[in-house]
C-alpha cells in the first residue's frame, strides 16, 4: 500500500508540472511552490536512493552520508565537460539538475518495483519514511503557521552562499573554498559542497531565491526527520516514541547553532553526523571516511563532531565499569563546573586570544555573566532540570547504558565550549537538542508507566519543548521584524533595486550601506564592497565621505579596504544612509553586524556638494525610486 | 521501589516544567506595560499613555560648586544590541553602549516581569576630583509632572500610569521644567547606578 501511494503521489506531482508547463509556460516553474518543494525533497533524497539502489547500504548510514559527495562530483564531472566542449557552466549546469530530477525518479521506481517478487522491503521502507516525516510536517505545520510568514527570508546566511553557486554559474567558474569566488566570506570556514546544493535547488535552474529559502525552510526539518527517527528507532523500538523524539528533537532551536531550522553548512554537517552516529561502533576506516566528510562541511563543526565520533570511539565505549563511569562523570561535571567559574570570573577565549576577530568585528560575539547563563538555560528552558536529573540518577546507578555516556557527554562539550567562549559560541550548542532528547527518551522508556502517566508525560513533554521553540524563534525574529511588522530579510522597498541591476547589469562594484549591498550581491549577482561584512573603516570614510564631500574624503574612501583600486564603483545612495544621516545613527559603523533592515524612509534633498563631487568624479545620479539613487 | 521513585521524580519534573513553560509564555505574550525602543542616540520606554521615559547619555552631567560637564555630549562610538545580527543580541536585555575618547558609559535595562524594569548604567569617566562633585544621569519624561520623593524612591502619575523610581545610595532632585528626575551619586571614576523602574498603568 505505502509502495502504491509513493508511486501515485510523486506520479501526481508529475502530471502537476506537465499540466503547469503547458498552462504556464516553462518560467511559471521558477516561482511555482510545487515545483521547489518537489526539487528540494529530490535534491535531499537522492543520495538515500543512490546508497540503497546501487550500494545497497542501510537508508541512514555512513554510506548514505558519503552518498553527498556525488553533488561536488557531478559539479567536477560538468566542469571538465564545460572545458573540454567549451560550453559554460551556466549553460550545462541547468541539465545536471534536470538529470538529477531524471535520476531520482528512475532510482525510485527501480527502487519499488524491483523487489515486488523477494519480499516488497520498499513498501517497509517507504512505510518507515512515512512515519518519520510524520512528525517533521507537524512541525513544519505548527513553524508556519504560528511562527513563520509566507516567503520570509528570516537568515542572512542564505543571502551570503547564495553568492557562491550564483557566481560559479553566471561567471563560469570552479570554487572550492566560497572565498575564492566571493568576497562575502571573512575566513574560510567550509569547502564550497553546500553551496554546489544549494546552487541545485535555486541558482542552477533560476528559480526564485525567495520562494526557494522559504520552501527549504519548510522541508528541511521534514527531510530531517528520516535520520532522527531511525536513530530513536534504534533506540526505543517503538515507532511512536521514535516519533515523538522527532518532535521534540525539532522542537529545539538552537540560537546561532539552528540544528534542523535552516539549511547551513553547520546544520547540514549535523546532518551527516547524524547519519554517521547512528552505527554504534565503526571501524578506524569508517571515523577516517566520516572525518573527511564532516570536516569539508565545515571546517570547525565538522571537525567537532569528528572529535566527539573519535572520542566515542577510543574512549567512550571502554568506559563500561561501574566505577570508571562514576570517575568520569565526576571529571565531566568538575570541568564543567570549572569554566563555568572561569567564565564568571572574567575568562573567555574570545576575549584572551581573538582580539583581533573582534576588533574586525567591533564588539564581543557573546553575551557574558549574568545574560550567558540566562541564553544558555532558554536553549532547553526547563528540560534543563530533566538532564540534571538524568545525570544525578546515572551516577547512582549500578548499571549504564552507552546512550546515556554518549548523550551526557556531547551535553557536558557544548556546555564546556559554551563557557570557554570563543567567538560565536552559541554556535557550538549545535546538536544538544538531539541529544537531550535521546537521553529523556532512553530514560523516560527506562521507567515502567501506566498508560494515564505515559500520555501525561508525552503531552506535557511536547506542550514544554513547542512553548520554548516558539518563544526563542520568536525573539530570533526581531531582528528581522520590519517597521510594517514584515518579519523578513527582504524589505518591498529593496525589491526596486534588485529588479534594476538585473536589468541594467554592470561590471562595477556597488558601494553602499552593507545591509543593501548584501541584497544586492546575493540577489543581482553584482560586486560590492564586501557587502555585509564591509570593513569599519570603509563604512566610516563612507559615511564621512557622504556627509561632508571632499577631495580628502574621497581619497579616503578608495584607499579603504574592499573598494577597487581602479575606480571602477559606482555609489548607491540608500533610504538606510539618509536615515543614518538625517538622524545622526551611526552605529553601524562601529560593529560589524550593526545593520539596519529598514529602508523605507524616503529620500529627501541630497546635498548639492556630494551631487557637484561626484560629478567631478564622472559620477551622475539615477533616481530608481524613493529609496535609491545611483551615482553611475 | 526504585521504579516508584522515579515515577515521582517525573512527575514533579513535568507539573515544574509545565508551569515554568507557561510562566515563560504567559509573560512573553501578554500585553506589557512598556515597550522598550533602543535605537539612534536615546534608550526609550514607551507607556501605554502615549507618554515616554527617555534615558539619554548626552544628558549625564557632572557638576558642584564650580564645574558642569557633560561627559557624553558627542561620542565616538556607540552600539546597541537592538539591531545587531548575531547571538549577542539574543538577550532580553537591551543594552547600550557609548564612548566618548576615553570615557565610557554602558547601559543596560532588563525587563523582570510586565511591570518591573532593572536599570544599570555603569560609568568610567576621566575627571578630577573635587569636594561635592557629583555625577548626575536624567530620566527624561514627556510631560510635566507632580513627582514625590520619599526616602530611596521617586514616584509620580499620569494619565492612568504610575510610575516608581527606586534605587539604592541614590540622590534624587527634580528637574526645574518638572520633567525629570535626576539620579545622583558623589564623583568616582567608575560608578554603577542600579535602579528597578516600576511601571503600572490602567488596562
Amino acid at each position: 500500500m505505502f509502495d502504491l501511494i509513493a508511486i501515485l503521489s510523486n506520479l501526481g506531482i508529475i502530471i502537476y508540472l506537465i499540466f503547469t508547463l503547458f498552462t504556464g509556460g516553462l518560467e511559471s516553474f521558477s516561482s511555482n511552490y510545487i515545483f521547489i518543494g518537489y526539487l528540494v525533497f529530490t535534491i535531499f533524497t537522492l543520495p538515500y536512493l543512490i546508497s540503497k539502489v546501487l550500494f545497497k547500504a542501510r537508508l541512514v548510514s555512513l554510506t548514505t552520508a558519503l552518498t553527498f559527495f556525488y553533488f561536488p562530483i557531478q559539479f567536477l564531472f560538468t566542469y571538465l565537460v564545460s572545458r573540454i566542449t567549451g560550453f559554460s557552466l551556466g549553460e550545462l549546469l541547468p541539465f545536471t539538475t534536470l538529470f538529477n530530477l531524471l535520476l531520482w525518479n528512475l532510482l525510485f521506481i527501480y527502487f519499488v518495483l524491483s523487489d515486488e517478487k523477494s519480499g516488497d522491503r520498499s513498501e517497509k521502507t517507504i512505510k518507515n519514511i512515512s512515519a518519520a516525516i510524520l512528525p517533521g510536517i507537524l512541525f513544519t505545520l505548527f513553524a508556519s503557521i504560528s511562527i513563520r510568514q509566507t516567503d520570509s527570508v528570516v537568515a542572512l546566511d542564505y543571502l551570503q552562499h547564495l553568492t557562491v553557486p550564483n557566481r560559479m554559474f553566471f561567471n563560469d567558474v570552479i570554487c572550492f573554498l566560497p572565498g575564492q569566488c566571493s568576497n562575502l566570506f571573512l575566513q574560510h570556514g567550509y569547502t564550497t559542497f553546500y553551496h554546489i546544493i544549494l546552487g541545485h535547488i535555486i541558482t542552477f535552474l533560476g528559480n526564485d531565491p525567495i520562494k526557494s529559502i522559504y520552501v527549504i525552510d519548510v522541508l528541511y526539518p521534514v527531510i530531517a526527520s528520516i535520520p532522527l527517527f531511525y536513530i530513536f528507532k534504534d533506540l526505543t523500538k517503538s515507532t511512536i516514541w521514535s516519533q515523538l523524539g522527532v518532535l521534540l528533537t525539532l522542537l529545539v532551536f538552537v540560537m546561532g547553532g539552528y540544528d534542523f531550522v535552516f539549511f547551513l553548512p553547520q546544520t547540514f554537517a549535523l546532518m551527516f553526523f547524524l547519519m554517521i552516529f547512528r552505527k554504534q561502533r565503526l571501524s578506524k576506516k569508517q571515523l577516517l571516511l566520516a572525518t573527511l566528510l564532516l570536516i569539508p562541511t565545515h571546517f570547525i563543526i565538522g571537525t567537532y563532531f569528528s572529535v566527539f565520533l573519535w572520542v566515542r570511539h577510543i574512549l567512550l565505549r571502554n568506559i563500561d565499569r561501574k566505577r570508571e563511569i562514576k570517575i568520569y562523570y565526576l571529571l565531566l561535571a568538575i570541568s564543567l563546573i570549572f569554566f563555568v567559574l572561569a567564565n564568571i570570573a572574567g575568562f573567555s577565549v574570545e576575549k584572551l586570544i581573538q582580539g583581533d576577530a573582534i576588533k574586525v568585528i567591533g564588539s564581543l560575539t557573546n553575551p557574558y555573566y549574568p545574560n550567558n547563563l540566562t541564553v544558555f538555560w532558554q536553549i532547553l528552558g526547563p528540560i534543563w532540570l530533566f538532564i540534571l536529573v538524568i545525570f544525578v540518577t546515572n551516577f547512582l546507578e549500578r548499571k549504564v547504558s552507552s546512550v546515556y555516556i554518549n548523550a551526557l557527554t556531547y551535553i557536558f562539550m557544548i556546555s564546556i565550549v559554551y563557557f570557554l567562549a570563543p567567538t560565536y559560541a552559541n554556535k557550538f550548542t549545535i546538536g544538544v537538542g538531539f541529544f537531550s532528547v535521546l537521553l529523556l527518551l532512553k530514560f523516560l522508556s527506562s521507567v515502567r508507566m501506566g498508560i494515564f502517566l505515559k500520555s501525561f508525560v508525552l503531552t506535557s513533554l511536547v506542550v514544554i519543548f513547542a512553548t520554548n521553540f516558539y518563544i526563542q524563534y520568536n525573539r530570533y525574529l526581531t531582528f528581522y521584524t520590519q517597521e510594517n511588522g514584515v518579519v523578513s530579510a527582504i524589505t518591498e522597498e529593496d525589491k526596486e533595486i534588485v529588479k534594476y541591476l538585473n536589468e541594467e547589469r554592470t561590471s562595477a562594484t556597488i558601494l553602499s550601506d552593507p545591509y543593501t549591498q548584501l541584497i544586492i550581491a546575493s540577489l543581482t549577482n553584482t560586486d560590492t564592497a564586501n557587502a555585509q561584512y564591509m570593513s569599519l573603516d570603509t563604512r566610516k570614510n563612507l559615511l564621512n565621505y557622504l556627509t561632508s564631500p571632499t577631495l580628502q574624503s574621497y581619497e579616503a574612501l578608495i584607499t579603504s579596504p574592499g573598494i577597487p583600486r581602479n575606480d571602477n564603483f559606482d555609489i548607491l545612495y540608500t533610504s538606510r544612509i539618509y536615515r543614518a544621516i538625517s538622524s545622526n545613527d551611526n552605529a553601524w559603523i562601529y560593529n560589524i553586524y550593526s545593520l539596519s533592515i529598514n529602508n523605507s524612509q524616503k529620500i529627501g534633498n541630497i546635498s548639492e556638494e556630494l551631487i557637484k563631487d561626484m560629478e567631478r568624479t564622472g559620477r551622475y545620479p539615477i533616481y530608481i525610486s524613493d529609496n535609491f539613487i545611483l551615482f553611475r | 521501589m526504585k521504579n516508584f521513585y522515579l515515577k515521582i521524580i517525573i512527575f514533579l519534573l513535568i507539573i515544574l516544567a509545565t508551569y515554568l513553560s507557561v510562566e515563560r509564555y504567559y509573560s512573553y505574550t501578554q500585553n506589557k506595560n512598556f515597550t522598550i525602543i533602543n535605537q539612534r542616540h536615546s534608550v526609550i520606554i514607551q507607556l501605554p499613555n502615549t507618554g515616554y521615559i527617555e534615558i539619554v547619555g548626552r544628558n549625564d552631567h557632572i557638576t558642584s560648586d564650580t564645574v558642569n560637564e557633560k561627559p557624553f555630549s558627542t561620542n565616538t562610538k556607540l552600539i546597541k544590541n537592538s539591531n545587531l545580527e548575531n547571538s549577542i543580541a539574543r538577550t532580553n536585555t537591551h543594552t547600550e553602549y557609548i564612548e566618548n575618547d576615553e570615557n565610557i558609559r554602558s547601559l543596560s535595562l532588563t525587563p523582570l516581569s510586565n511591570e518591573h524594569i532593572k536599570v544599570e548604567i555603569d560609568t568610567d569617566t576621566k575627571y578630577t576630583y573635587q569636594e561635592n562633585l557629583y555625577y548626575n544621569i536624567q530620566l527624561d519624561y514627556t510631560n510635566k509632572v507632580d513627582f514625590k520623593i520619599e526616602g530611596n524612591r521617586v514616584e509620580y502619575s499620569d494619565k492612568g500610569c504610575n510610575v516608581i523610581v527606586e534605587g539604592q545610595n541614590l540622590q534624587y532632585k527634580i528637574s526645574e521644567n518638572s520633567q525629570s528626575v535626576i539620579l545622583s551619586k558623589k564623583y568616582e571614576p567608575k560608578i554603577s547606578f542600579i535602579f528597578n523602574l516600576n511601571i503600572e498603568c490602567n488596562k
